[in-house]
């Protein structure tokens, strides 16, 4: 099966957001988490609602994406919000009805932390759709580089980030693989019993993790035969500077930081 | 009838952007004891097929049956199918996982509610059938062997549970040539003995010596169908299908080619050499 | 009656041209401990190769021709006995990033030899790894991947390739640091007719571009057109020699655990009935040409 399998949540395009450069989104987004954190007037996180919809907009993705994982934990934010409604300052309640204490601020509070929560993973959604794991692995590799002037291997980390996403697919259907000839072989995965399906386990994990070994075995051979090394020091991977896009970027979403930490 | 497939599709991925029918309105029927040869090229449904007859997958559409139950059926006994077929995957090997190959072997047989004396001497024909010494293996770790040799401990762990029918995807990919003489040998005996086999393969010259019947698929349909004689003598087809003769089946051709009088069914190696023996005398 | 075709008497070149053997191997040893014993898998095997040939080393499964090759690009310390490739010693392990710039492996399982999602990083590596300025390195990415036939591919996912086109990525990955010997280890024995074909013919092409290629298979087909092929068994060398010598042999291929192709038993049979054809074909045309003379 060759046609298969996305590399996880990333959807190619040429968007605005597409073409800023990766290390300058993971700063923005942290600029923008700093933001949404230090909110704390309703008026607030509409605006940021707001820049997060135009994000979306300018990255060209479906709303379904971008909401995501977000869409999915809609009833946990129904009652995160329902809990703190009735749950948080009780003593301020409005009405009191057997343990339900509703309060003006215990609304607020229910809202903070939706609004926080739903924000931060929009916008990180936003991120990673519009990276591709390459690019983000590389921005992390940067980002951890000063961290070299302390003794840690940043080159070895980052090598072995590279390398471990670009096994998720094989390795993902080499587990296809195992379920099916285990399934054949009486392996009981679907099993409503959860013994049987503790049992179940095994089959799956032992193979995988020797598979898992192997291909790893397999691979630092081919790497050492093409001459990796990790006892000299490799090229440096020069990047490419930040363009003016990025600057931008990054110049807005520090304003909207500042601008949030000092109103508050 | 053991397997029979009526109109059987199947998509992969529906609704999304991957979507692909890897199987359209296919229909076969095997019978009891045949050895069956599927042939065809990457990405024609072979995998497909028999992870749908091995009750694997969900058909899209149609019905798959076996000895006339329908398979999917929810009421269907799912042990009587792991019973009755035994699948051995490409690269079986990886589905060793315990700790002596007594227990590997075994594993299969959990749910069939045999006693441990018929497990254990079901184990040790399947050990035997694959050349190994029970007592000199059965407590080793199945980790500790060498590739061709997980490669028959996982086949063991296959025909323990003594299938009716043996679904096999190209099973001697890898191997060396002694071991593939062996394995296509031990089918011979099991085909003999009564087990139907049903065997993906890319090799004319294996499968014309072992299969009686041939089936070749494309784009998710059947493109033919019939004794491996007949299916084998239309070299031009099997060219125009992009599916390789094999040296036998070759040889026979550019016979023909330079006007020999050497008939097109000749698929078999002892064929082709009384057929020569027979157009030059002494 | 006619010549034997391609004959070439390989111990008259062995005399004089010696001298110049690209690989040179002396009475090789490499044991390891199993079960409470040793076993060698090199037992003092010794071989040599010219530059620019196309040699074929065959045996089966656990021979030790696989670990006769790593012993050639240095991925295996000489135990014991001597080595030595493209004039360095392997025995000095100061030598061995040297060795690995000369001397390319692909391995069997194309999913196992890449190390990034995007083909152009991962053809990269090699030439990064080996201090090639930055500025060349696209040149060589582009020049690799059209010498396999896969030029255009920089920026696809090697994951979402066939069989075939994956190994030849790989050979590409290898091929991007310029390396004068090349081995392939069993790199067809994954793939399906089509992809083995398309392997096959890249390196055929890459040997007529002058590269000394070195071909480990148990595949008697794949050795047919090699210039020679040395025959291994119980890690010690059975008998090198044309594809003609070695292949046509049946007592040979017996003892290394192969079997022989139709074209070959057919010649022996047939001879067993007292049919002799003027030469052993090794391919079906030439055992067609043999019959119609």
């Amino acid at each position: 099966m060759n046609n298969r399998l996305p590399t996880g949540l990333y959807q190619p395009g040429d968007s605005a957001i597409h073409r800023l450069d990766a290390l300058a989104k993971i700063l923005c987004l942290i600029l923008l988490l700093a933001a949404v954190v230090n909110t704390t007037t309703i008026p607030g996180y509409l605006v940021l609602t707001a820049f997060t919809a135009l994000l979306i907009r300018l990255s060209g993705v479906s709303l379904a994406s971008a909401l995501g994982s977000a869409a999915r934990l809609r009833w946990f934010f129904l009652i995160i919000l329902l809990m703190n409604l009735c749950f948080y300052k009780p003593e301020q309640a409005w009405v009191s009805w057997w343990i339900f204490r509703p309060s003006a601020e215990g609304l607020m509070q229910g809202i903070h932390v939706v609004a926080r929560v739903f924000l931060l993973l929009v916008m990180s959604n936003v991120l990673t759709i519009t990276t591709a794991p390459l690019a983000m692995t590389g921005a992390m590799e940067r980002m951890l580089s000063p961290l070299r002037f302390v003794g840690v291997p940043t080159d070895l980390v980052a090598m072995i980030l590279s390398v471990a996403i670009q096994f998720i697919p094989t390795l993902l259907e080499e587990t296809d693989s195992i379920r099916k000839a285990q399934t054949a072989r009486g392996a009981r995965f679907d099993s409503p019993r959860l013994l049987e399906k503790a049992r179940a386990v095994l089959p799956l994990v032992v193979p995988i993790f020797l598979a898992a070994f192997k291909r790893a075995d397999e691979l630092s051979l081919a790497m050492e035969a093409r001459g990796y090394r990790t006892d000299v020091k490799r090229a440096r991977k020069k990047y490419p500077p930040l363009r003016r896009r990025d600057c931008f970027a990054l110049l807005l979403c520090t304003a909207l930081a500042a601008a949030f930490i000092v109103v508050r | 009838m053991p397997i029979e497939l009526r109109g059987v599709s199947y998509t992969y991925a529906p609704g999304t952007v991957y979507e692909s029918r890897a199987l359209d309105g296919l229909s076969l029927r095997v019978r009891d004891g045949e050895f069956v040869g599927v042939m065809g090229r990457t990405g024609c449904g072979k995998s497909t097929l028999i992870q749908l007859i091995a009750g694997l997958l969900k058909p899209s559409a149609g019905q798959i049956l076996l000895d006339g139950e329908d398979i999917n059926d929810k009421h269907y006994d799912r042990d009587t199918l792991r019973r009755k077929i035994g699948v051995v995957f490409q690269f079986p090997e990886i589905q060793l996982f315990e700790t002596t190959v007594a227990r590997d072997v075994a594993f299969g047989l959990r749910h069939f509610g045999w006693t441990v004396e018929e497990k254990n001497a079901a184990v040790r024909e399947a050990l035997e059938r694959l050349g190994f010494d029970y007592e000199a293996v059965c407590d080793k770790s199945p980790l500790g062997f060498s590739g061709g040799e997980k490669r028959r401990l996982a086949i063991a762990g296959v025909l323990a549970a003594r299938p009716e029918i043996l679904i096999l995807d190209e099973p001697v990919a890898g191997l060396d040539p002694l071991g593939r003489d062996a394995f296509l040998q031990l089918l011979d005996e099991l085909n003999r003995a009564g087990t139907t086999i049903l065997m993906i393969s890319h090799s004319a010259d294996a499968l014309a010596e072992h299969a009686q019947r041939i089936v070749i698929l494309k784009d998710g349909q059947l493109l033919r169908d019939g004794p491996t004689e007949e299916v084998f003598s239309d070299h031009a087809a099997l060219k125009a299908d992009g599916i390789g003769a094999g040296q036998v089946r070759e040889t026979v051709e550019l016979l023909r080619q330079r006007g020999v009088d050497i008939p097109a069914d000749t698929v078999r190696y002892e064929q082709l050499l009384s057929a020569v023996c027979g157009r030059w005398p002494r | 009656m006619g010549q034997v075709p391609g004959t070439y008497n390989f111990y008259q070149k062995k005399r004089g041209r010696d001298m110049a053997a690209v690989i040179r191997a002396e009475k090789l040893i490499h044991s390891y401990a199993f079960e409470g014993s040793t076993q060698r898998s090199l037992d003092e095997l010794s071989l040599s190769v010219e530059p620019g040939e196309f040699l074929a080393i065959l045996g089966h499964n656990g021979c030790g021709k696989s670990t006769l090759a790593r012993h050639i690009n240095a991925l295996l310390e000489v135990q014991s006995g001597e080595l030595t490739v493209a004039s360095l010693d392997a025995r000095q392990r100061m030598n061995v990033w040297k060795i690995r710039e000369k001397v390319g492996m692909v391995f069997q399982n194309p999913d196992n030899q890449f190390v990034s999602s995007v083909i152009e990083e991962d053809l990269a590596f090699g030439p990064r790894n080996f201090g090639v300025p930055e500025n060349e390195i696209p040149e060589r990415i582009r020049a690799a991947l059209a010498a396999v036939g896969m030029g255009g591919f920089e920026k696809h996912s090697p994951h979402l390739l066939s069989g075939g086109q994956k190994q030849r990525v790989a050979i590409a990955g290898v091929l991007a640091v310029n390396p004068d010997i090349m081995i392939f280890d069993e790199v067809t024995a994954m793939l399906d007719p089509e992809g083995r074909r398309d392997v096959l013919d890249t390196i055929a092409r890459l040997h007529g571009s002058g590269k000394t290629i070195i071909m480990i298979s148990h595949y008697i087909e794949e050795a047919v057109n090699a210039d020679r092929v040395a025959l291994i068994h119980d890690g010690k060398l059975l008998a090198a020699g044309t594809p003609r010598e070695m292949l046509t042999d049946l007592d040979l291929l017996r003892r290394t655990g192969l079997t022989a192709p139709v074209p070959v038993r057919l010649y022996h049979d047939l001879k067993a009935r007292g049919r002799e054809l003027p030469f052993c074909p090794l391919t079906e045309r030439e055992l067609v040409d043999a019959l119609c003379r």
